[in-house]
């Protein structure tokens, strides 16, 4: 039907994917550079992504005793050597100025005097207390920086999502957006493209991500052939809250949030840590805990809700009021979750390990320059910065510090270059294979089913501990899945406006893909660090494995997955 | 326990006329209305459309309202018998999609000196503690537009009252030495259309009266 291939256009010199503080902080600095700037966004809100999920802490040497060096180092040793050193370079050196620099957006940082931010504790793995925590939790600057987008004139494409980029003779031209709102399609046209999806937390069951992070960046950059690092390297926290359905998952704490005095039990009232950590028990680091937690529930020992037990009753009172104080609106989710008791930490409570952060991604230069011409990558879709494993504190740093870098630089480019157009007819072809994809109605599959099998399937065998005999059962499933979402995937109701079908019909073939991605890197790594964790190779291998696990498209249009020398 | 939904349906690409859908449903008295609207999207009603993003509170989009009060879905627990509404006063997209560019987009329409460049001339602008508690009270705001949906001058005159979020913004600008200017000309303006009646309060999410503080803010600039 010739209604079908219909479209509108939008040009700018650069366009922005992504909802969240590395998109926002890209437009303004594209458009204080001059350029025009389009950003597309799968939400409502600005900034939202990932960004406004963040507790808010921000870590970079603010101290006198500290410096970047000192920084730069701890990030590389958590990174277990696998970090790009420059640009981690670049994030220790920007960092504090970074974060001041925020005020200029129309926004004040939470100042303790008039030259001294309020800085919390000691993180782990920060030789220096680092970590800014402005006691909003990010509401602050996310609200600002939505304002800063309205009142400079940057054209917001809300409620919209990519279902592809558009390529011309090597180079990346454009993207092809649906939108959720109306049910047209847009195609932009673009001197530089950036990046900046966010994570994958989405593909797994447990997550402190929202709903909206589903990779869609990973997919989108391997479809036209750019490199990806990194990819088995996830993120897990250790103690989130189990219930009710919509805070399942989402972030709670980590051990030393409650002090050293703190317990972890099973559902058998086992203390099992020093089965994990001996040395350190609760106060290990937080992917050994959250592995300790996913172990004890895996293998049977979880309670009838599936979860483990946290006891903070020795504690001492001052830790609990900086609690209250430091985190108030996650301390108002623990009250209301859990009642008064618990609150007062007068009793234990039930927690669940959840994914958190994703390391791994697009693969970056120090301009955050992909393998592809036109495009660029900021923030957690990524990779590079955090390595094997991120130090705390440091996600927001990477975008407060690269978003406007790499804002500058696209605008730079697109300043020199031409507006290359896309083809019509590749536009046409993707609206047409999307339509057909799920426009009939036949087929038995709803999006959000393939989804829940995903998520379900990631979880388990992609999870906080990995085995080669699961993950590439982990291959065939999702194999199948993308065969059923091709043969049987439907949306059920035929309406165009606000059909949340349609768009989740979009995000399922992304999911399956990065997931791919990410099982074929985590089946080459065989060896256990940082975020990935091998049952079947739990020691770490400095001999063979001090590399980088590279993916990208092969000639076959398969992954393409090796082991690469680091960069030095 | 034993749930009925009745929940507002408008599609304006179907023509037809607004009208109510009831659900019956088996729900755990722990659930929200969130677990419910998706529970009714998977099973039984596909074309239900609503919003949500990070189901803990914080960004605003969730906002319902739920036997004629305004909540955040994500946040609401469940009662038995519940008619579930998009948040009035703002337009609708469809069911319970409220245009939520528009009224951000509003405020500015009816401010546009908030849409002025901020002064960033002197490099660092230093502001007392006291300034920087209050700051960071007053941004805590989750932008999830309930307020402007119980504002009873609002609901009144949309063209020509900012709202409490606009007041809230005002509020907020006016401590910061960039955009001080700005907030001059509509500060005494807004206060005089705000008749102080704590509708927006009563329905704030926030932990604290932040919009109560917003109009103190500014009535003591």
């Amino acid at each position: 039907m010739s209604s079908r291939r219909t479209f509108t256009t939008h040009s700018a010199d650069v366009v922005i994917l992504g909802g969240g503080g590395a998109a926002a902080l890209a437009a303004l600095a594209a458009r204080e550079s001059g350029a025009t700037v389009a950003l597309i966004t799968k939400e409502s809100s600005l900034v939202g992504g990932a960004t406004i999920m963040s507790a808010g802490g921000t870590s970079a040497p603010y101290t006198e005793k500290d410096s970047p060096d000192t920084f730069l180092a701890d990030i590389l040793k958590t990174g277990g050597g696998l970090n790009n050193p420059r640009l981690v370079r670049i994030v220790a050196d920007g960092g504090v100025p970074a974060v001041l620099n925020l005020e200029k957006y129309g926004y004040l940082l939470d100042r303790k005097d008039a030259n001294t931010l309020r800085t919390i504790k000691q993180g782990e793995g920060h030789a220096y207390p680092r970590g800014m925590l402005d006691r909003r939790e990010a509401l602050g600057f996310c609200h600002a920086l939505g304002r800063a987008l309205m009142r400079n004139d940057i054209r917001l494409f809300t409620e919209m999502i990519v279902a592809r980029l558009l390529v011309k003779d090597g180079r990346v031209v454009g993207a092809l957006a649906f939108s959720l709102v109306t049910g047209d399609y847009v195609a932009f046209s673009a001197k530089s493209v950036i990046l900046a999806t966010g994570g994958l937390g989405a593909l797994y069951k447990l997550t402190t991500n929202s709903a909206i992070l589903t990779g869609d960046g990973y997919a989108m950059a391997f479809d036209v052939g750019a490199e990806l690092i990194d990819m088995e390297m996830v993120q897990f926290f250790p103690i989130n809250f189990p219930y009710p359905p919509t805070r399942k998952g989402k972030m709670l704490a980590v051990c030393s949030h409650f002090g050293s005095g703190v317990k972890l039990y099973n559902g058998l009232g086992e203390r099992y840590m020093a089965n994990y950590d001996p040395e350190r028990l609760e106060f290990t680091t937080r992917d050994i805990a959250a592995r300790a937690n996913f172990m004890e529930i895996k293998q049977g020992r979880g309670t009838k809700n599936g979860a483990i037990i946290v006891d903070p009753r020795d504690h001492d009172p001052n830790i609990l009021q900086r609690f209250k104080t430091s985190v108030p609106h996650i301390y108002a989710m623990f009250r209301e979750v859990y009642g008064e008791k618990v609150a007062e930490w007068q009793e234990p409570f039930e927690a669940i390990p959840s994914q958190h952060f994703f390391m791994g991604g697009v693969r970056i230069d120090e301009e955050c320059k992909t393998t592809i011409p036109g495009l660029f990558a900021v923030g957690e879709v990524s990779g590079g910065m955090h390595g094997a494993n991120r130090l705390s504190g440091t996600a927001l740093t990477e975008i407060f510090v690269f978003g406007p870098l790499v804002g500058k630089i696209a605008a730079l480019d697109a300043r020199g270059g031409d507006l290359i157009p896309f083809d019509r007819p590749d536009v046409e072809r993707e609206i047409d294979r999307l339509e057909e994809g799920v426009a009939h109605g036949r087929g038995s599959a709803r999006p959000f089913e393939l989804k829940d099998a995903i998520q379900s399937l990631v979880w388990d065998k992609l999870g906080p501990v990995r085995e080669e005999a699961e993950m590439k059962e982990a291959v065939a499933q999702l194999e199948s899945i993308r065969r059923t979402a091709s043969e049987q995937m439907a949306v059920r109701d035929q309406s165009r406006t606000y059909n949340r079908d349609r768009m989740e019909a979009i995000e399922v073939p992304f999911m399956i893909a990065t997931a791919l991605l990410m099982v074929r890197s985590a089946l080459l790594r065989e060896e256990s660090r940082g975020g990935h964790y091998r049952s079947d190779f739990p020691l770490q291998d400095d001999n063979k494995w001090l590399r980088n696990v590279v993916v990208m498209k092969g000639r076959s249009g398969d992954a393409v997955v090796e082991a690469r020398e680091r960069v030095r | 326990m034993n749930v009925k939904c009745d929940i507002y349906r408008f599609d304006p690409e179907s023509g037809a006329k607004e009208r109510y859908e009831t659900y019956l449903l088996e729900a755990e008295p722990l659930e929200t209305v969130l677990d419910i609207l998706i529970r009714i999207y998977r099973n039984s009603q596909p074309s239900l459309s609503f919003r949500f993003a990070c189901g803990v509170v914080k960004c605003g989009e969730c906002a319902v309202t739920v036997n004629g009060i305004p909540c955040l879905a994500c946040d609401k627990k469940i009662e038995p018998e519940m008619k579930i509404d998009p948040l009035p006063q703002l337009p609708v997209i469809k069911d319970l999609v409220i245009d939520r560019r528009k009224a951000f987009e509003q405020i500015f329409k009816i401010l546009p000196e908030l849409a002025r460049k901020l002064d960033t001339s002197r490099r660092w602008q230093s502001v007392t503690p006291e300034t920087a508690d209050r700051y960071v009270q007053l941004t805590r705001c989750f932008e999830c537009l309930m307020c402007q949906s119980a504002c009873p001058v609002f609901g009144m005159m949309p063209e020509k009252f900012a709202g409490p979020l606009g007041m809230l913004w005002l509020a907020q600008m006016s401590l910061d030495p960039k955009s001080q200017a700005a907030v001059e000309p509509y500060a005494g303006p807004a206060l005089e259309m705000c008749t102080r009646c704590g509708a927006c309060s009563d329905v704030c999410p926030c932990s604290e009266k932040i919009l109560d503080l917003a109009i103190e803010t500014l009535e003591k600039r």
